[in-house]
């Protein structure tokens, strides 16, 4: 058991994930000669040679379109997109190819593809480059989308969604990349499809992925010191969507809110809020609170920005409100 | 007095190179301008002053390297106030993704400077020294924070506003005198027989809370000594006879859950269509077993006859699906759960609290389990759940005097089996007429569900399992 930071772990999974398999190559912008943007492929052009660590243009659409190929032609790309904020223009490949092209063939192929990339916002970066799209793909049946919020569950899903034979999203976060976190060493896999709860509590459940799971579990931790005792439940797996953990938890504290870092219209509160008032509408004692971006393009100027993105304070302010204690 | 740090000018970056101070020692500074270009890993980069006043050290002389968030020179304070603190203004704003994508996405790496002249980026170069500074103390110390530092906004941001209005929504106009319940509180309402016209909402918008009803229901019963299966002999005030007129009658309005009950009671009568089967089991080894497992127990850990009888008849559902089933709508469902509800009469209602997956608990876990749901249900603490998810019943009127009786399905259940009292008989055995201890035995049995011979057999294994009830230990 190692401490690491996020971007390590991540760094450690594709290793052993290479070293493992022959066919597991990678390839996006700059992630040979200049390590990646945010360090995450670090020493891995060197170690396995340019061959399996392939510095492509500036077109994310051939780099999707590539890597669906190459996956169906029997290796198991990993692709990088620099941030989220760029897969748009390769929407297509992504969900006309990667998710469908098994179904339409009437499972005659496979598309065991990963697509590692970045969201999130605050970082001063303008409305263009601060989305969070997990939501999008997440609707997408074919797809599969994880977004682990620890060092650990990053590893341990990065490499299982290596070895799955599906599509896998695999949402990280620039804010994420220097959180520091154990990881076991070796083999260690995490179920895609499989959420958990990473605090225990039981006077009211938060429910969080990807950076927003260490804003919920600070959170938590500041509310202890008031007395309320909140239950974190990570939902690091999307799609499929595991809600057990989360429908548990409300039947014990009768209380939600959902932290995303995107919008919420149409989001993945609104989601989860939905399977909460189907499986466990007799055990709510209040509406569900989503918590999510302001509904605006992301402001560049700091102080609009700050308040437009979730933070701690908001996770307070609202669980304090749910239980009528301001 | 403010310090000037190495700012985190790439991601990659972990030192910096002071390459030319642009301001001298002592010379003036104004918040905004160039101070001094710095080399990192990528790209030389002006970095300007994020507070005004003398620059009164240079700490790290040009030519020299400094990790990031190390002091590089210090402000005096006389001109424009400084910020009160570095750490005071943490930023969400973490600058190292900005950079790496700029260069990567092929944007010049001077791009900054092009920036320099305005008056804004001014102040967002400044936030990102400050953010670079809090990120490396992040780093350093691992600490779970993303951010670039914990996250100092305490007033509420428009992330939650949305949430806000929802959770303290007034209630509407047109919803007039429409309360406002929560769907827990209205289903515990009416599981406690709870008026919910006499609850006061104490939640967000005047909302009855789960609390609201479990005070509520709290008050209308104090926990009261009632009967309990075990208990013997129900005392019952006599009416003093009074000289009243003829013809008084008393109304007693039912509470909700006497109503529910009266209602559920009378559509199990008149739509499942009962039949009875009556058994006579001869109890005398279940006594003498239960008598020495109590003095081989502590006496908080003692066992009631009706403890055996719940495992028998537990037992004995594991091999007769077709019993622990319900008639549903046209279809049974057979249960694979086998939850026993058991009947408890207190003086103003009657109440089955259920005792979950009994042919997998041991008789010592029974008593103890069955005596805790029993005394919660009496001092009205019992949970929703405690009532909910039966399979099969049973009502034992025994401690009564009872030789038999038959019993109303309770449902979703089709069988429910009703206990006599036991007997001391005289018996035959092996031809000689000797004294035996007897307990009689009814099955109340939904003929839609399953049919006479089913029940016979059923009551059969049960009889067995009580005269061989070692079964019931193993």
């Amino acid at each position: 058991m190692a401490v690491l930071a996020m971007r390590d772990a991540l760094n450690q999974a594709l290793r052993e994930e290479m070293k493992r398999d022959e066919s597991v190559f990678l390839l996006g912008e700059d992630i040979g000669l200049y390590d990646g943007s945010f360090k995450v492929t670090r020493g891995l052009m060197k170690e396995f040679g340019e061959r399996r660590v392939l510095d492509t243009p500036i077109a994310e659409e051939i780099i999707i379109g590539t890597a669906i190929g190459a996956a169906m032609a029997g290796l198991r790309p990993v692709a990088e997109m620099m941030t989220v904020n760029f897969i748009m223009v390769a929407m297509d490949q992504v969900v006309n190819a990667a998710a469908h092209i098994r179904y339409m063939f009437g499972g005659g192929t496979k598309v065991p593809l990963v697509i590692r990339t970045p969201g999130g916002g605050g970082h001063q970066l303008g409305a263009q480059h601060s989305h969070s799209h997990e939501n999008w793909f997440a609707h997408v049946p074919g797809l599969k989308v994880v977004a682990p919020g620890t060092p650990a569950d990053a590893k341990g899903m990065l490499k299982a969604a290596i070895r799955d034979d599906n599509p896998v999203m695999f949402i990280e976060n620039e804010g994420t990349y220097a959180v520091k976190g154990e990881v076991p060493d070796g083999e260690h896999l995490v179920p895609l499809d499989k959420n958990d709860v990473k605090r225990q509590g039981d006077d009211i459940t938060i429910c969080a992925h990807s950076r927003m799971l260490i804003v919920a579990m600070d959170a938590a931790a500041e509310l202890e010191k008031e007395g309320i005792s909140a239950e974190v439940v990570d939902m690091r797996a999307l799609r499929p969507l595991d809600m057990a953990p989360a429908i548990e938890s409300v039947k014990k504290t009768s209380r939600l809110i959902t932290v995303e870092e995107g919008w919420r219209s149409y989001g993945v509160g609104a989601e989860i809020a939905a399977r909460v008032y189907e499986e466990a509408f007799d055990y709510l004692d209040a509406p569900v609170a989503r918590i999510g971006a302001a509904e605006v393009p992301a402001p560049y100027n700091k102080r609009l920005e700050k308040i437009a993105f979730p933070g701690k304070a908001d996770v307070i302010v609202t669980a304090k409100a749910l239980l009528g204690k301001n | 007095m403010s310090s000037v740090q190495m700012p985190r000018l790439s991601d990659s970056m972990e030192t910096g190179k002071i390459l030319r101070w642009l301001k001298k020692e002592g010379e003036d500074v104004k918040k905004g301008e160039p101070l001094v270009e710095i080399e990192s890993d990528k790209a030389n980069i002006e970095v300007e002053a994020y507070a005004s006043g003398k620059l009164s050290k240079i700490v790290v002389p040009e030519g020299e390297s400094a990790p990031i968030g190390a002091v590089i020179a210090e402000i005096g304070g006389d001109g424009e106030a400084a910020p009160k603190s570095g750490t005071a203004t943490v930023p969400q704003g973490q600058p190292q993704a900005a950079e790496p994508k700029e260069g990567s996405k092929g944007a010049s790496a001077e791009a900054p400077k092009a920036q320099a002249t305005k008056p804004e980026a001014h102040v967002a170069q400044a936030d990102k020294a400050v953010a670079a500074a809090a990120q490396t103390a992040a780093d350093a110390g691992g600490e779970q924070y993303p951010h670039g530092g914990p996250d100092d906004r305490t007033e509420v941001g428009a992330a939650a506003q949305a949430a806000l209005n929802v959770i303290r929504r007034p209630a509407e106009q047109q919803d007039g005198e429409r309360q406002r319940v929560s769907p827990v509180a209205r289903r515990l309402a009416e599981e406690h027989g709870v008026d919910l016209r006499q609850v006061q909402g104490t939640g967000p918008g005047g909302r009855i809370t789960k609390e609201d009803v479990e005070a509520a229901a709290q008050q209308k019963a104090p926990p009261q000594a009632a009967v309990t299966p075990s208990a013997v002999g129900p005392t019952r005030e006599t009416r003093q006879p009074t000289a009243r007129p003829t013809g008084e009658v008393e109304v007693v309005e039912l509470s909700k859950l006497q109503a529910t009950v009266a209602m559920r009671l009378a559509q199990s009568a008149f739509s499942a269509p009962h039949f009875y089967v009556t058994s006579e089991i001869a109890m005398d080894d279940a006594v003498r077993l239960r008598q020495m497992f109590n003095e081989a127990v502590d006496k908080s850990e003692a066992i009631s006859i009706n403890d055996l009888v719940v495992k028998a008849v537990a037992l004995a559902l594991t091999k007769f699906p077709e019993v622990n089933a319900s008639w549903a709508d046209g279809r049974i469902e057979r249960k694979r759960d086998i939850n026993i509800g058991i009947a408890v009469g207190l003086p103003d209602r009657l109440i089955v609290p259920v005792l979950r997956n009994a042919d997998q608990k041991t008789l010592k876990d029974i008593a103890r389990e069955s005596k805790q749901l029993i005394e919660r249900s009496r001092a009205n603490k019992a949970a929703a759940q405690d009532y909910l998810g039966n399979t099969f019943s049973i009502s034992n009127l025994g401690m009564y005097d009872v030789d038999q009786f038959t019993a109303i399905i309770n449902p979703p259940d089709s069988g429910i089996l009703a206990i006599g009292s036991i007997e001391d008989k005289a018996v035959v055995k092996d031809g000689q007429v000797v004294p035996g201890k007897r307990m009689r035995v009814t099955l109340s049995v939904d003929h839609r569900v399953f049919y006479g011979v089913t029940a016979a057999q059923f009551l059969q294994e049960v009889k067995r399992l009580l005269q061989s009830p070692m079964a019931l230990v193993l």
